[in-house]
């Protein structure tokens, strides 16, 4: 798939600057899941992150003039999320008393990080081929947990285990993910 | 204390009460590793939630988008920022603007006037497979969505998954992945011109004297009621009937060739076209997305030999084996006897395609390869390694055996390499073990 073809996002964005808003869907259609992926390493609840991406898009449609249309889209709309995060995270203290605010504030600093963008875009690139490496049940059962969206009450008795074992079967499997994706990562082969 | 790593579950997965929070929050604040075990893991949950998504949450994001844009046109007469600072907390989904009542109202209005008048069904529409595809409609994009009705001259190129067209009469066309197709005439008489990839076709009974016609560059396929395959690549076409049958002529020559249920022809541009038997499934069976019939030149083969070196001139052999496919992902030494870096292989042996026509062979690798096939170089990055797939293609004789020749290095850090190809007819595929040959 030609997500980063700029000459599709140049010819998109001439029909939506011509007046025509619905093909800026295809513009979401290509993008939204890259972009939730790599708010989502700066979110916790999914929740933010849809309200993110939305507010991103609605956003580079607002300033659509100002995009260059010799550059691919995702980069740019990337930019402008990350940002957005960016001011979130500057407009709070660190002095959080709350134990949530506190965490979500720990997640938000790291869109400060400027490498934080390219390293969210590798490691999604690097998850798919560490996903193959797993086991087929252990890819079932992450499937089943993030795309179903089943509580962990449900997914553990379609898994037939307790509630317990089945979040640190999760942390084990994300764990053995992070192991492989830090590898692809540092040999620097995405 | 409860184990760091339940506790940790418990935050990412959403369940978490006050006190797990305010523990998390505490080792997080307090211990370094902590932390960065926590930062990678909502990273990482974060990245499978958005690759698990499901296709309803995505439109639903898109259509709430398209409803709330709001150009720098439109602020400047409204004065209204969409650019106000964020909520701080999670907010409702859909954020309403002050034009929506209006807009409900609108389309409430819109929507009685349609009502009365009597609808007529689109001669086409899109039924499934809109994620990532493109409409151009009269040399403008237009998004596709799921019903849209579809006309004359609509030019459709699918996404990473199927598109699935349904006709009035009931004939179904499902446009494999990363194809085009042109709606040259979407009423009785229907025109589709295959600019690239494959189509599956279900056709039911066309009206007499106006045939269904399926174009390529190359080639008509006239179909009067069947279920038929169409696949176009470069140099040649390829055509498999599973029910019915279908008359076939190449725009070259007008050469002119009947295919019946049951069979297949590739159209070459100076080959005989004669008809191959295909196994189709059996009447009732479900098809799957364009798994083109290839049995009747599967093979028997167990896979190419291997020679591992331990060094970058193919001097210090470490071992050989058989290796049924090349596909290979080595964090660290492919074999006991040799190093993790700078180590080389050559496979060799011999290949049988299953379908006649022009081969594209793909070759990921990291680092260094160079490919041979019936003694022609087709792929070489061995003084320019690039990790990008590379792509080399041969004119071959289905059932035939080709002489292989791949060479491989390893310089450093992880190594990996996969080898597919791909045909008109055969869809892109690891080179599977019963197409391999050892010497």
């Amino acid at each position: 798939m030609n997500d980063f073809d700029p000459m599709l996002d140049a010819l998109v964005v001439a029909e939506v600057r011509g007046g025509n808003r619905q093909a800026y869907g295809m513009l979401i259609d290509r993008y939204q899941v890259r972009l939730r992926a790599a708010l989502s390493a700066c979110l916790l609840h999914s929740d933010e992150i849809e309200e993110f991406t939305q507010e991103a898009f609605v956003q580079a449609f607002v300033k659509l003039e100002q995009y260059d249309s010799a550059q691919p889209f995702y980069p740019w709309v990337r930019t402008i999320a990350m940002n957005a995060l960016r001011m979130e995270a500057r407009s709070r203290s660190t002095a959080t008393r709350h134990a949530g605010d506190y965490l979500r504030q720990v997640l938000l600093e790291r869109a400060l990080d400027d490498t934080q963008d390219e390293r969210s875009d590798a490691r999604v690139h690097a998850l798919d081929r560490c996903l193959r490496t797993l086991p087929s049940d252990a890819a079932a059962l992450l499937k089943d947990k993030y795309q179903s969206e089943h509580s962990i009450a449900e997914l553990a008795a379609r898994h037939r285990t307790s509630e317990g074992a089945l979040k640190v079967r999760l942390l084990r499997l994300r764990d053995r993910l992070r192991e492989c994706i830090e590898k692809r990562l540092t040999a620097g082969i995405g | 204390m409860a184990d760091i790593d339940t506790l940790l579950a418990e935050v990412i997965d959403g369940d978490a009460d006050a006190t797990t929070l305010g523990r998390v929050a505490d080792l997080v604040r307090t211990d370094a590793a902590t932390k960065d075990r926590f930062l990678a893991h909502v990273a990482i949950a974060g990245a499978l939630r958005a690759r698990y998504l499901p296709a309803t949450r995505l439109a639903d994001l898109r259509q709430r988008t398209l409803a709330n844009l709001v150009s720098a046109d439109d602020l400047a007469h409204t004065g209204r920022s969409v650019l106000d600072r964020l909520p701080a907390r999670p907010a409702p989904a859909v954020r309403r603007s002050w034009w929506v009542p209006l807009g409900f109202a609108a389309a409430a209005a819109l929507l009685t006037v349609v009502l009365l008048i009597p609808k007529t069904p689109p001669a086409a529409s899109l039924l499934a497979g809109n994620d990532g595809a493109v409409l151009m409609r009269q040399r403008s994009l237009v998004p596709l969505t799921l019903s849209m009705p579809l006309n004359n001259g609509d030019r459709l190129t699918s996404g990473p998954q199927p598109l699935t067209l349904g006709f009035l009469d009931g004939t179904q066309v499902v446009l494999a992945a990363d194809s085009a197709l042109i709606l040259e005439r979407v009423a009785a008489g229907k025109r589709l011109r295959l600019e690239r990839g494959q189509m599956q076709t279900e056709v039911a009974k066309q009206p007499e004297g106006e045939p269904l016609l399926a174009l390529t560059t190359r080639t008509a396929v006239t179909v009067i009621g069947t279920q038929f395959q169409l696949a176009t690549a470069k140099g040649s076409d390829f055509v498999a009937v599973q029910a019915g049958s279908v008359t076939v002529q190449r725009g070259a020559d007008g050469a002119l060739a009947t295919v019946t249920g049951g069979r297949a022809l590739v159209i070459g541009i100076n080959q005989p076209l004669n008809t191959i038997a295909i196994t189709t499934p059996a009447a009732g069976t479900p098809r799957g997305p364009l798994a083109l019939s290839t049995a009747n030149w599967n093979g028997t083969g167990s896979g190419l030999r291997g020679d591992y070196y331990a060094d970058h001139k193919f001097t210090r052999l470490a071992g050989s084996r058989i290796d049924p496919h090349i596909r290979f992902d080595w964090p660290g030494a492919p074999l006991d006897t040799m190093p993790a870096d700078h180590f080389t292989v050559r496979w060799s042996g011999r290949i049988q395609p299953r379908v006649s026509g022009v081969y594209t062979f793909t070759l990921r690798a990291d680092d260094g390869v160079r490919l041979w096939i019936d003694g022609k170089p087709l792929i070489d990055t061995w003084n320019r390694p690039d990790i990008a797939d590379q792509r080399g293609s041969i004119s071959l004789e289905a059932g035939q055996l080709y002489d292989l020749q791949l060479h491989y290095f390893e310089n450093d850090k992880a190594g990996e390499i996969t080898l597919w190809w791909q045909a008109a007819g055969q869809t892109k595929e690891i080179v599977p073990r019963s197409q391999l040959y050892s010497p």
